[in-house]
């Protein structure tokens, strides 16, 4: 159990999307709320909006997530909360793909995670009664779908990472507790990350067209995801997943393993020649 | 059924460990094999004792594997079978890793993958017979265990790579296939994969001995059998290529984890 009221957080990727949605559900359920963004136009509208800080940052860089935590700490002397959210989610087939295209993903989706784990676990750790870390992969992190190689790769990457620190916590008796958000389709501007690429970077990843072609029936809003996160958080879940009804397609994967390791019997050893 | 005899095959961390044993196992089907690796003393001696050839490469580097690719094409005019096996296995606590840490074990497990992909693939797609991609995970490709989070983070990375790869190229009628092999406890010298850490790379990550640790009480087996499954999954063409079956009962428990946390969280009644 995490008490949200009352408590210090701060969202990655909060002047849009989920992160906003995190950010607001935090907020109505009594938190200090600093959002982070690398957008600064989208921040300071976004911070006015709902009535909390907002910080700049560039959560690929160890530099910048140091930064963040300095400031948050200067301002509200304490952090509680950390939703390392901040995520591009391009398309393109890995036939396609440029090593820039992978260093961009690797970069903001996973080293987002990294640095904000790096710099936030200690300050956390240091807090009487703890804290939480909330990292958001996708369902993705599951179950990979085609043209989503690099994307799935950086999310299959965050679910590990969660995974492994949320049992390194437990098993040290620490205070500290971890979620693994794994969205599903959510109406957000993931649809346009290309927005905040590196200039002059060029490969095969283009910009997702989603809402615009797809049935949208099932699509959450970021504020519907938002309570979850919060729901979630106040629960120490280790795993928030948005659309339970998309636990098919994991399964699915999951008995193709299954079968392969069915599949393969035991092989003794062998001499050589 | 990929054709493994009469082909050229190129191994990257060839030199030692699961890598020789793929090396000697596509040797015993037939193969050409070419092995690569960064450590040039084992490396002489592995491709003199194998009677292969031998070609350094810095996985982590792009440009060295695509010298890498165009060495073997000069040398052989061809390529079959590429198996990105160059892999680190140091332990660390996720509290304790450094910016330094993560760069050293993505750059050699995560961007070996992504750099042999990127140089091998295309070269593959234009054999009139296509080829295969090897991609040597873990068991830990499909479950995390403590104090081997980054390396668990770039095994997760591996498989999900091998996977959607697998995925496309089956949808676009591709003679190219895929397989993950997914090792268990296996006699290397991966706990002194701190032999050929950078010096500007250092941090709080540490060669370790998994048999009186996590993996112990495991059943351990030889570099060639990991490498005769292999063979055996390329000829197959398998995607997920295990190497200790017995060990699916951790798989197993965190799939059901899952599962929970999906029938827990049930679809969102808006009020």
């Amino acid at each position: 159990m995490t008490a949200v009221g009352g408590r210090v957080a701060v969202v990655t990727g909060g002047a849009s999307g989920i992160g906003r949605g995190i950010a607001e559900a935090l907020r109505d359920a009594g938190a200090q709320v600093v959002i982070a963004d690398i957008e600064q136009d989208a921040l300071d509208a976004v911070a006015a909006e709902l009535g909390v800080a907002g910080v700049q940052v560039d959560v690929s860089r160890l530099e910048s997530v140091q930064a963040l935590a300095d400031t948050v700490l200067d301002r509200f002397g304490r952090v509680d909360i950390v939703v390392n959210n901040a995520g591009v989610g391009p398309l393109g087939y890995i036939r396609d793909l440029t090593v820039e295209d992978w260093r961009w993903l690797v970069d903001v989706n996973l080293f987002g995670v990294v640095h904000g784990i790096a710099v936030f676990l200690p300050i956390l750790e240091a807090n009487p009664d703890g804290g939480h870390i909330m990292n958001t992969a996708s369902q993705a992190a599951f179950a990979p779908l085609e043209s989503m190689g690099a994307y799935s790769a950086t999310k299959f990457a965050v679910a590990a990472t969660t995974e492994v620190l949320a049992a390194e916590l437990a098993s040290a008796g620490s205070k500290v507790t971890a979620t693994l958000l794994a969205p599903g389709p959510v109406l957000t501007n993931i649809g346009t990350s290309s927005r905040n690429r590196p200039d002059g970077e060029v490969g095969g990843l283009q910009d997702a067209v989603l809402a615009e072609t797809m049935d949208t029936s099932d699509w959450l809003r970021p504020e519907e995801v938002g309570r979850i996160a919060v729901r979630a958080i106040e629960s120490d879940d280790w795993l928030a997943p948005t659309h339970p009804q998309y636990v098919a397609q994991a399964r699915e994967r999951f008995d193709r393993i299954t079968a392969a390791y069915g599949k393969y019997p035991w092989i003794r050893e062998e001499p050589t020649t | 059924m990929t054709a493994v005899a009469g082909r050229v095959a190129v191994v990257t961390g060839g030199a030692s460990g699961i890598g020789r044993g793929i090396a000697e196992a596509l040797l015993e089907a037939g193969a050409t094999v070419v092995i690569a690796d960064i450590q040039p003393d084992a490396l002489a001696a592995a491709a003199a004792e194998l009677g292969v050839t031998g070609v350094q490469v810095d996985v982590t580097d792009a440009g060295s594997v695509e010298a890498l690719r165009d060495a073997v094409l000069a040398e052989h005019g061809r390529v079959d079978i590429v198996c990105l096996n160059a892999g680190i296995g140091p332990a660390g606590l996720m509290r304790d890793l450094t910016r330094a840490d993560w760069e050293w074990i993505l750059g050699v497990n995560l961007w070996g993958v992504i750099n042999g992909v990127q140089a091998f693939l295309p070269v593959l797609e234009s054999n009139a017979d296509g080829g295969h991609i090897e991609i040597t995970g873990s068991m830990s490709s499909f479950v995390s265990m403590p104090t081997i989070g980054s390396y668990t983070v770039t095994k997760f990375g591996a498989v999900a790579i091998a996977e959607t790869l697998a995925i496309e190229l089956a949808d676009a009628g591709s003679e190219v296939h895929v397989s993950l092999l997914a090792p268990g406890p296996v006699r290397t010298n991966i706990g002194a994969s701190s032999r050929n850490r950078p010096d500007s790379l250092r941090g709080g990550l540490a060669d370790v001995d998994v048999a009186s640790g996590i993996a112990s009480g495991m059943r351990w087996i030889d570099p060639i059998t990991a490498g005769r499954i292999t063979v055996r999954a390329i000829e197959a063409n398998d995607l997920y290529v295990p190497t200790h079956p017995e060990l699916w009962a951790p798989i197993e428990a965190r799939h059901e984890a899952i599962r929970a946390a999906y029938a827990k969280y049930p679809i969102w009644d808006e009020s």
